[in-house]
């Protein structure tokens, strides 16, 4: 443990002399002035998608479930506005939209069925997102969570520019010990961004307890990638063009997280996934699968850390050692 | 004690073999001077010895045991000092030191203890990247001290380095030897091995054309001869006589006004050219 620690102190220092540092902390800091200060809070409507559920026939308008549960899924999920014909008339199914959303919802659906509106929110829980805050899960995902991914990686490559991994080599390090070092410090890291990202914008209440397992854990996974991903590079520009083309995979839950009714299975085995929409139940309230989160993280941390385990072993400190 | 048995390296896999049935032994608290011009293979070999090239054909044995067998605990009792430094430029030499102090499970040498042997005190707190060439190579000698290993190998620990600053690292090589550990001496400089190895070994095209000890070698191969330096009509003349040859000079001893006396002795670059039909350059 000592090892460990006083590793991630030097590791730290050394990451203070690293341009990557300055440049990935100046852009958390670009994001919160974004969000508090260039953001509106609300525009004059929200923007949501719809699903439906037994539509009458000629209604063109959102994506069809195939069930009730499935519309309650996708309103569950990421915030889609689901909208139920039934014989009692028009359910409209949210997870937290504006009233005035709602209400312009409820008059354009009042022409088409002579029937009453009703609304049902989902969750009690759950409470109107102020559009400007809508991104900041999105921010802390694929920014802070990101610092591991991409640090970790450029802490690697620079020990082989100054040839210092040969040192290592001859070190008793072993493979277990350097993946668990650099995994405990870009995950406390990257989860004093994620709170500093938060707490600059969202503010203080959230549930913490949620958020704080996620930012650790989920810091914790891209980092544990991010050492698997690096390990067989030599130079900074080839792994740098092809990270960019994996984070930019890895960024696809956005399109779900913002249009909630489309989330293929493929979409769901994003590691991104689960931790994104985690991360809006943990900020702004909701429901979130808790389960399939947990053991989609822990599926997604298990291979990822035998993996890295693997690589670091077999490509960054050395093949010769047993 | 190391055992090197019929080692073999081929990088590519082609049948070219960069090193070819490499067999010595190198005693506890013991130097091997391992010397060879570049490109003989030398620190193909201490890779191999040190695991950081995997061990093909042959058998290379610490203490008896396997160094495929070895774990990592064994690296907390081996040292090494690279030819060329490899440090962090971020960090200053007493963190680089505290670094790698930080990874071995074994009592370690305090990192200012170290840095005020090699001459760098004053310049602890200083950026490895603002270090000379010189200052680099003492830190990763130091380094390689860290842990007081029981084999320590050293790849031209004076390379590039003032006399004085030579010396001073001579020493501590002789230190690590008194007090027990192993050294394989990996150099192209003839002095150095001259002056600390108890062994020394000649490694040309991948194969060790000789192995002994240096008194050995000198015997082996120098010129068994004396030469006298005497005055005669006001000039200083020289006159060779061979070692064997007691008689005459003796004679020539007694008679003549003798002014300075020279065994001749080979010198390991005039033994190694002997042996390998080369010189012993960089």
């Amino acid at each position: 443990m000592k090892g460990i620690l006083c590793s991630g102190i030097q590791d730290t220092k050394r990451l203070l002399t690293n341009a990557l540092f300055w440049v990935l902390t100046a852009t958390l800091a670009v994001i919160v002035l974004v969000v508090d200060l260039a953001l509106p809070r609300e525009t004059t409507q929200e923007e949501y998608s719809l699903v439906t559920y037994q539509a009458p026939a000629g209604w063109t308008a959102g994506e069809p479930a195939e069930s009730y549960e499935a519309l309650v899924e996708a309103v569950r999920q990421g915030g889609a506005v689901g909208v139920l014909f039934d014989a009692d008339g028009i359910t409209i199914v949210h997870p937290g939209y504006s009233e005035k959303t709602l209400n312009a919802l409820a008059l354009e659906l009042s022409g088409v069925q002579a029937a009453p509106v009703r609304e049902v929110l989902l969750d009690e829980n759950a409470r109107e997102i102020p559009l400007n805050l809508r991104s900041t899960p999105v921010f802390i995902c694929f920014e802070a969570l990101m610092v591991g991914f991409i640090l970790g990686g450029a802490l690697m490559l620079a020990e082989k520019q100054d040839k210092t991994v040969r040192a290592l080599r001859v070190a008793p390090l072993g493979s277990a010990r350097y993946v668990a070092s650099k995994t405990l410090l870009f995950s406390l890291i990257g989860t004093v961004y994620a709170s500093l990202l938060c707490v600059l914008t969202v503010g203080f209440s959230i549930d913490w307890g949620a958020f704080l397992a996620l930012s650790f854990f989920g810091t914790a996974v891209f980092t544990l990638i991010g050492l698997a991903y690096t390990a067989p590079f030599h130079d900074m520009s080839g792994w740098f063009f092809s990270m960019v083309v994996l984070l930019g995979v890895n960024m696809l839950p956005v399109i779900s997280y913002s249009s909630p009714s489309f989330a293929p299975l493929w979409m769901k085995l994003i590691p991104s996934y689960p931790i994104l929409m985690a991360y809006r139940a943990a900020m702004f309230g909701g429901t979130v699968d808790a389960a399939y989160t947990a053991a989609a993280m822990a599926a997604w941390g298990a291979g990822a850390y035998l993996m890295a385990l693997r690589m670091v072993s077999k490509k960054h400190l050395g093949e010769a050692r047993t | 004690m190391i055992r090197v048995e019929h080692v073999y390296h081929d990088y590519g896999g082609k049948g070219k073999y960069a090193v070819s049935d490499i067999s010595f032994t190198v005693e506890d608290g013991r130097i091997l001077g391992f010397l060879g011009p570049s490109g003989a293979g030398k620190s193909t070999i201490q890779n191999i010895m040190t695991g950081l090239l995997p061990l093909q054909r042959g058998e290379v044995l610490y203490e008896g045991q396997s160094v495929r067998k070895l774990n990592t605990r064994f690296f907390n009792r081996i040292g090494v000092s690279f030819e060329q430094s490899n440090l962090y430029s971020s960090l200053t030499g007493i963190e680089n030191l505290r670094y790698y102090a930080a990874l071995f499970s074994v009592p370690t040498v305090p990192p200012m203890e170290l840095l005020e042997r090699v001459g760098l005190r004053d310049d602890a707190n200083k950026r490895v990247s603002h270090y000379s060439k010189g200052m680099k190579q003492r830190l990763t000698f130091a380094r390689a001290l860290l842990n007081r290993p029981k084999y320590l190998f050293l790849d031209e620990p004076t390379g590039g380095l003032d006399p004085k600053t030579a010396v001073g690292i001579r020493e501590l090589i002789n230190e690590q030897k008194a007090r027990g550990a192993t050294v394989f001496l990996t150099t192209h400089s003839m002095e150095l091995a001259d002056a600390l190895s108890d062994t020394c070994a000649f490694l040309h095209g991948g194969v060790i054309a000789a192995c002994d000890t240096p008194e050995a070698l000198k015997r082996k191969y120098g010129r068994r001869e004396v030469r006298v330096c005497y005055r005669e009509d006001g000039e200083e003349r020289e006159k060779v006589f061979r070692m064997d040859d007691k008689a005459a000079l003796s004679a020539f001893l007694s008679s003549a006004d003798v002014v300075k006396l020279h065994s001749q002795e080979a010198t390991l670059e005039e033994i190694f050219l002997q042996v390998t039909g080369r010189e012993l350059t960089a």
